[in-house]
C-alpha cells in the first residue's frame, strides 16, 4: 500500500514537473527578443562596440544556437537532451549548463544548509523557552525579535550590516567568501579565519527570517499542545517537566516545522537571490536572476526544472516524514 | 535647500580651484598635448635592459631566456613625456571587480574575456586607436606596425612590422600571424569574429592582404585612401592571433579539426592563454577570481630599458554585477574603477574628501551626452496615420527647435544630478570631444515662450483647454492630442531619471510625452523595426572619426534612428544628406588636420538643425587608489576606447613602500615549458 502510494505520487510528480518545465520555458522566451538582444546591449554598453557590429555578432549567435527556431522546437530538443542528461548550453557563460552551475552549487548548498541549521537552533530553542515561560520578559523579548526578523527584508538587513561593518567596524573586505588576498592561497588556519569572518554574514542574514518564523511557529504550536489533555495526563502521572516538554509536547508541536523545512529544501540549490547579489556571493541565486533577465533560457529553464523536481520529491518526502512522526497519519 | 546649495557651492569651488590649476598648464594633463606619436614613443635599441626580479629569478633557473633575447632588437620605448609621475618600479598588483565572467581568451573567435580590460590587456593590434586622445590632431598611432606608406594612387598600403616581437610562449610574431587572422578568421564566414568580410569592403571590393616578407604586409583596397581601414586595425577589433597555435585547430590547415574545435580551443579553462600584450591570463576560477600576470616576452620598455609592465599581476574579483566595484573602491578592496553612475557621484566624492580615503576622485572630460532621438523614417515602422503624422512633424525643423527650446538642460543637470559632472548639452559632440568648438555650436536655450510660439506657428492649438495641444484640422489626425512616446531602456537609472525630468518640460508647452521604460530585448527590437517615436539614449558622438555611424547616415542601416526602408529606400532630410556626404569624405582623407575641419563643419550642421534634441552631458569620473602612479589628470573614461586602454596599463606603477604582496600570483608566471605541458596547447613550431 505504501509503495503503491509512493509510485502514484511519483507519477503525478513527473507530470507536474513536465508541465512546470513547459510553462517556464514558454514564459522565459515570451518577451520579445532573446539572449541575442541582451548580448547586443552588453556589447554596446560595456564592450563599446558599434551597433552594427553588435547586431552582427548577435545574429551569428542566434544562427548558431537555433534561437530563431520556433519555441516549441527549442523546448522539444531541450527536453530530449535532459533525458540524456544534457541540460543544454548556457549562452551567457558559453559552456554547458551543468558546467556553469557546478562551481557555484557547492557554496550555495553550504550557505543554505548553514543558514537552515542556524534558523533551526536559534529558532526552535528560544521558541520552546518562550512557550514554557509565557508572558515572561524573555517571552516578550523573543516575540519582539521574531517580529522584527520577519519584517525586515533580507537584502535591507544585508545592506545595513555591510554599512555598519565598513563605516563603524573598519572592515576592509566586504562581500564574497574570502578576501582577495586569501582567495588564491591554499587552505590554512589564516584562510579559515578569513573565511569565517566573511561567512557569518550571509548565514546570519539569510537565517534571520527563518529563525523568526521558527520561533513564532514553535511557540504557538507548543502552547497549543501544552493545553491538550494528554499533556495534563503526563504531568498527572508524575513525569518530570523536561520529559513532558521535550519527549511528548515538542515532538507533536514540531510537525508544521517539519513540513516547512521539507518544503524549503528545494530552495537550497537556489539560495537567497537578492542577498547574494548584495553580498557578492558566488552562489547560484544571482546566476538564476541574470539568466532570467538575459533570456538565457536553457540555464534558467534548467534551474526551474531542478527546483520543481526537488519540490515534488521534497513534497513526497515531507508527507512520508510526517507519517513517520505522527502515527495517526497513514496513506493508502 | 540651503545645505544643498552649500554642498554645490563647495564642490564648485573645489572644481574651480582645480580647473585653475589645470588652466592649460597642468603638467599631468595629456589630452591633445602631443603633435605626433613619435613624441610619445619610439622604436630603438638601448644599451642595457632591465627586468622584473621575479623574471630574473626564472632566467637564473634557466626557465626563461635572458631579457635581451626576449625583447626585439629595437623594442618599443615609452618616453617619459607620457609618464606624468615618472619612470616606475616593479611590483604590486592591480585589483579590479567586474560583473561578467570570461568565456574565452581569444575574442577574435567570437567570445569575450569579460571586459574591463580582459581583452585589451592581452591583445595588441597593428595600430592603437585608444591613445588618439593624447594627440592634437587625432589619428591612429603605430603599435605592432612601426610605420606605413600609402601608394601614390591610394589603393595600396604597405605596413612594416616590428621585428623580434614574441608571443608569451616564446614563439616569434611575424606577418603570418596577421595574415592568418585576416584570411582565416576575419574573412572566414564560419568563424564568428568581430569583423568579417563586409567590414573590409571599400569601393565595393573586399580588401586583400598580401605578405611581402616576414615583416612587411601590403593591403590592396578597392577605393582610394580608405583612412577608416586604419582604425579597423586597432587591437580591439583586430586582435592578432598566434597562427602557430590556431593553425593546429583550424579546419583549413588541420583536417582532423572542425570549426567547433577551433571555437572552443580558447575556452576559459585553457590556460595560460597565449598573449602578446603586457599581461597573460593564467588563472581563472568561476565565481571567484581571474588572474593575469606579467608577460615575460612583452616587447615594450621604458626609457631606462626596463621591460614593462611594472605591475606583477592584475586580478579581477568576480561580483554578481557591475555596481559592487563602486563600493569596493571605498573600502580599498579594488584599485581602480570608473564611476559611470551619476547618482553616486555626490556620495563617492564626499567619501574621497576624507584624508583617510584610500582613493582619488578624478573628474573626467564630458564625453557622454543624453539626447532625444526622433524617428524620421517615412518608410519603416509606420503602423497607422498617427505614426505617419508624427514622423512628418519630426521632420519639420520648427518642431525640433520647439523641443530644444522647451527643455532646460541646466535645470535638469542641477536638479536631477546636482553634481559638477553633469551639465547642459547643446548638441553635436560633447564638450570633451577633440573636435568640439563652442563657437560652432548653435545653442537653443531654454525659452518655453519661443517654443510655444513655434508650435502655434505649426498650427497646434488647444481648443479643449486640457493643457495638451491638438493636431491641426489639416493634419492626418485632426483634433487628436499631441502625444509622443518616449522609449527608455530599463537598465539605466540615469536615463530614466532624465526622462522623468524632461516630461514636465514638454508638458508645459503642451506636448504629452509618455515614458515607456522597457527591457533590453524590446528596446532593441523596437529600434530594429523603427517602431518608436522618440528614444532617450546616450549619444556616442565624442569620437566621430572612429564612430561615424553614430553621427549620421553612412550606410543603409545608419544612423540607427533613421535607417533606410525595407527595400533600401532612403528619405533623408537635406542636412542629413550633407552630413552623410561629409562623413564619407573623411573616410578617404589622409590628412588629420583636414579631417578635423570637416568634422567641425558637421558639428555646425548637427546643432543648427537639431538632428537630435540635446539634454545633458555627463563626465564619467575615474577613481583610483592613491598607491598608483602615472594616471593623467584628464584621462577620459571613454573616448576612443575605455579607461583600461586610455593610459597604457604597462606604465602604471606603485611605489615600493605601498606595494601589496604578489607571490601568490607570481607562481603562475608562464614559461614556455608550462605551455607545452598543457593538453590543449599545440604549436606548429614543435
Amino acid at each position: 500500500m505504501m509503495s503503491g502510494y509512493i509510485v502514484k505520487r511519483l507519477l503525478a510528480g513527473a507530470v507536474t514537473v513536465l508541465v512546470i518545465s513547459f510553462i517556464s520555458f514558454i514564459v522565459i522566451t515570451l518577451p520579445p527578443g532573446d539572449f541575442g538582444s541582451a548580448l547586443e546591449q552588453q556589447l554596446i554598453r560595456i564592450g563599446g562596440m558599434g551597433r552594427e557590429e553588435a547586431a552582427h555578432v548577435a545574429g551569428q549567435l542566434r544562427a548558431k544556437y537555433g534561437l530563431d527556431q520556433p519555441v516549441i522546437v527549442q523546448y522539444g530538443s531541450w527536453l530530449l537532451g535532459i533525458l540524456r542528461g544534457d541540460f543544454g548550453y548556457s549562452l551567457r557563460y558559453r559552456r554547458p549548463v551543468t558546467e556553469a552551475i557546478a562551481p557555484r552549487l557547492g557554496w550555495t548548498i553550504v550557505i543554505s544548509i548553514s543558514a537552515l541549521l542556524f534558523s533551526l537552533i536559534f529558532g526552535i530553542l528560544p521558541g520552546i523557552y518562550s512557550a514554557t515561560h509565557q508572558y515572561s520578559l524573555a517571552d516578550y523579548t523573543v516575540s519582539f525579535l521574531s517580529f522584527w526578523g520577519l519584517s525586515i527584508p533580507n537584502f535591507f538587513l544585508a545592506l545595513g550590516v555591510m554599512y555598519l561593518l565598513i563605516f563603524y567596524g573598519g572592515v576592509r573586505s566586504i562581500g564574497g567568501l574570502f578576501s582577495l588576498d586569501m582567495a588564491l592561497r591554499p587552505w590554512s588556519w589564516a584562510k579559515f579565519v578569513d573565511f569565517m569572518q566573511h561567512f557569518w554574514v550571509p548565514v546570519v542574514i539569510v537565517g534571520t527570517s527563518g529563525t523568526a518564523w521558527n520561533m513564532r511557529a514553535m511557540r504557538a504550536n507548543l502552547l497549543d499542545v501544552l493545553g491538550t489533555q494528554y499533556v495534563r495526563v503526563a504531568r498527572a502521572k508524575g513525569l518530570r517537566e523536561s520529559v513532558v516538554i521535550n519527549k511528548h509536547a515538542v515532538r507533536n508541536a514540531i510537525h508544521p516545522l517539519v513540513m516547512h523545512i521539507s518544503m524549503s529544501l528545494p530552495w537550497l540549490i537556489q539560495g537567497e537571490i537578492v542577498t547574494s547579489i548584495v553580498l557578492g556571493l558566488p552562489t547560484t541565486g544571482p546566476m538564476l536572476l541574470l539568466a532570467l533577465q538575459d533570456q538565457d533560457m536553457y540555464l534558467a529553464g534548467s534551474f526551474l526544472f531542478l527546483i520543481s523536481v526537488l519540490m515534488v520529491l521534497c513534497n513526497i518526502i515531507a508527507d512520508l516524514a510526517l507519517a513517520w512522526v505522527d502515527p495517526r497519519i497513514r496513506y493508502e | 535647500m540651503r545645505r544643498h546649495m552649500m554642498w554645490t557651492l563647495g564642490i564648485v569651488c573645489v572644481l574651480a580651484g582645480s580647473l585653475l590649476a589645470v588652466g592649460g598648464e597642468d603638467p599631468k594633463a595629456l589630452g591633445g598635448t602631443f603633435l605626433s606619436a613619435s613624441d610619445m614613443f619610439e622604436y630603438r635599441s638601448l644599451p642595457a635592459y632591465g627586468e622584473a626580479p621575479s623574471l630574473a629569478e626564472l632566467v637564473a633557473q634557466g626557465k626563461l631566456p635572458p631579457v635581451e633575447e626576449r625583447l626585439p632588437e629595437q623594442p618599443f620605448v615609452w618616453k617619459s613625456s607620457v609618464m606624468v609621475d615618472g619612470v616606475g618600479v616593479y611590483g604590486d598588483v592591480l585589483r579590479r571587480s567586474r560583473g561578467s565572467e570570461p568565456e574565452c581568451w581569444q575574442n577574435m573567435l567570437g567570445c569575450y574575456s569579460a571586459w574591463d580590460g580582459g581583452e585589451g590587456l592581452k591583445n595588441e593590434g597593428l595600430v592603437d586607436v585608444a591613445l588618439m586622445w593624447m594627440l592634437a590632431n587625432p589619428e591612429p598611432v603605430p603599435n605592432l606596425a612601426t610605420h606605413w606608406e600609402w601608394s601614390e594612387d591610394g589603393y595600396t598600403l604597405t605596413m612594416y612590422l616590428l621585428k623580434g616581437v614574441r608571443w608569451s610562449d616564446g614563439a616569434e610574431f611575424t606577418a603570418d600571424d596577421i595574415l592568418f587572422t585576416y584570411n582565416d578568421v576575419v574573412l572566414d564566414p564560419n568563424v564568428p569574429s568581430l569583423q568579417n568580410a563586409a567590414t573590409w569592403i571599400f569601393g565595393g571590393k573586399v580588401t586583400e592582404l598580401e605578405k611581402v616578407d616576414d615583416y612587411t604586409i601590403r593591403w590592396h583596397f578597392g577605393a582610394t585612401f580608405p583612412i577608416r581601414a586604419l582604425t579597423l586595425m586597432d587591437g580591439k577589433y583586430y586582435a592578432v592571433l598566434p597562427a602557430h597555435v590556431y593553425k593546429e585547430y583550424h579546419p583549413a590547415y588541420n583536417a582532423e579539426m572542425n570549426y567547433d574545435d577551433l571555437l572552443s580551443s580558447a575556452r576559459a579553462g585553457n590556460l595560460p592563454a597565449v598573449s602578446i600584450g603586457p599581461f597573460v591570463p593564467v588563472h581563472y576560477k568561476p565565481a571567484s577570481v581571474t588572474v593575469y600576470v606579467r608577460n615575460p616576452f612583452y616587447y615594450k620598455v621604458d626609457e631606462r630599458g626596463n621591460q614593462l609592465p611594472y605591475f606583477d599581476a592584475i586580478v579581477w574579483i568576480q561580483d554578481p554585477d557591475w555596481s559592487m566595484r563602486n563600493y569596493r573602491i571605498l573600502t580599498g578592496e579594488v584599485d581602480a574603477t570608473p564611476l559611470q553612475d551619476a547618482q553616486l557621484t555626490r556620495m563617492i566624492y564626499a567619501a574621497s574628501r576624507d584624508e583617510k580615503a584610500p582613493f582619488v576622485f578624478q573628474w573626467g572630460p564630458f564625453t557622454q551626452p543624453f539626447a532625444l532621438f526622433l524617428n524620421y523614417s517615412l518608410n519603416r515602422g509606420i503602423r497607422d496615420d498617427r505614426d505617419a503624422a508624427i514622423r512628418e512633424l519630426f521632420r519639420t525643423l520648427e518642431f525640433r527647435q520647439a523641443l530644444a527650446h522647451a527643455i532646460d538642460g541646466e535645470a535638469i543637470a542641477e536638479g536631477v544630478f546636482g553634481a559638477p559632472d553633469v551639465q547642459a548639452f547643446y548638441g553635436g559632440y560633447p564638450s570633451g570631444s577633440p573636435y568640439y568648438r563652442e563657437d560652432l555650436v548653435t545653442k537653443y536655450l531654454y525659452d518655453p515662450a519661443r517654443s510655444a510660439a513655434l508650435l502655434a506657428g505649426l498650427g497646434f492649438a488647444d481648443p479643449d483647454g486640457d493643457g495638451v495641444l491638438n493636431w491641426p484640422s489639416d493634419s492626418r489626425i485632426p483634433g487628436e492630442s499631441l502625444t509622443v512616446e518616449l522609449l527608455i531602456a530599463g537598465t539605466a537609472p540615469d536615463l530614466i531619471a532624465t526622462g522623468e525630468a524632461v516630461q514636465p518640460y514638454l508638458r508645459a508647452v503642451g506636448i504629452d510625452a509618455r515614458l515607456r521604460v522597457v527591457g533590453e530585448a524590446i528596446y532593441y527590437d523596437k529600434q530594429e523595426t523603427q517602431e518608436f517615436d522618440i528614444v532617450l539614449e546616450p549619444t556616442y558622438t565624442a569620437a566621430p572619426d572612429v564612430r561615424p555611424e553614430t553621427v549620421g547616415p553612412i550606410s543603409d542601416t545608419t544612423p540607427w534612428w533613421h535607417k533606410a526602408g525595407p527595400n533600401g529606400e532612403r528619405d533623408l532630410l537635406p542636412f542629413e544628406e550633407r552630413i552623410g556626404t561629409l562623413l564619407r569624405l573623411t573616410f578617404t582623407m589622409p590628412d588629420a588636420v583636414q579631417r578635423a575641419a570637416v568634422f567641425r563643419e558637421i558639428l555646425t550642421l548637427m546643432t543648427e538643425n537639431v538632428y537630435t534634441v540635446p539634454i545633458i552631458e555627463l563626465a564619467f569620473s575615474w577613481l583610483h587608489t592613491k598607491r598608483h602612479m602615472n594616471y593623467p589628470s584628464d584621462m577620459p573614461v571613454y573616448l576612443y576606447d575605455w579607461y583600461h586602454e586610455n593610459v597604457p596599463m604597462e606604465i602604471r606603477w606603485c611605489p615600493e613602500e605601498l606595494q601589496l604582496p604578489t607571490e601568490q600570483y607570481l607562481q603562475y608566471v608562464p614559461i614556455p615549458d608550462i605551455y607545452r605541458s598543457q593538453g590543449w596547447y599545440r604549436s606548429t613550431e614543435d
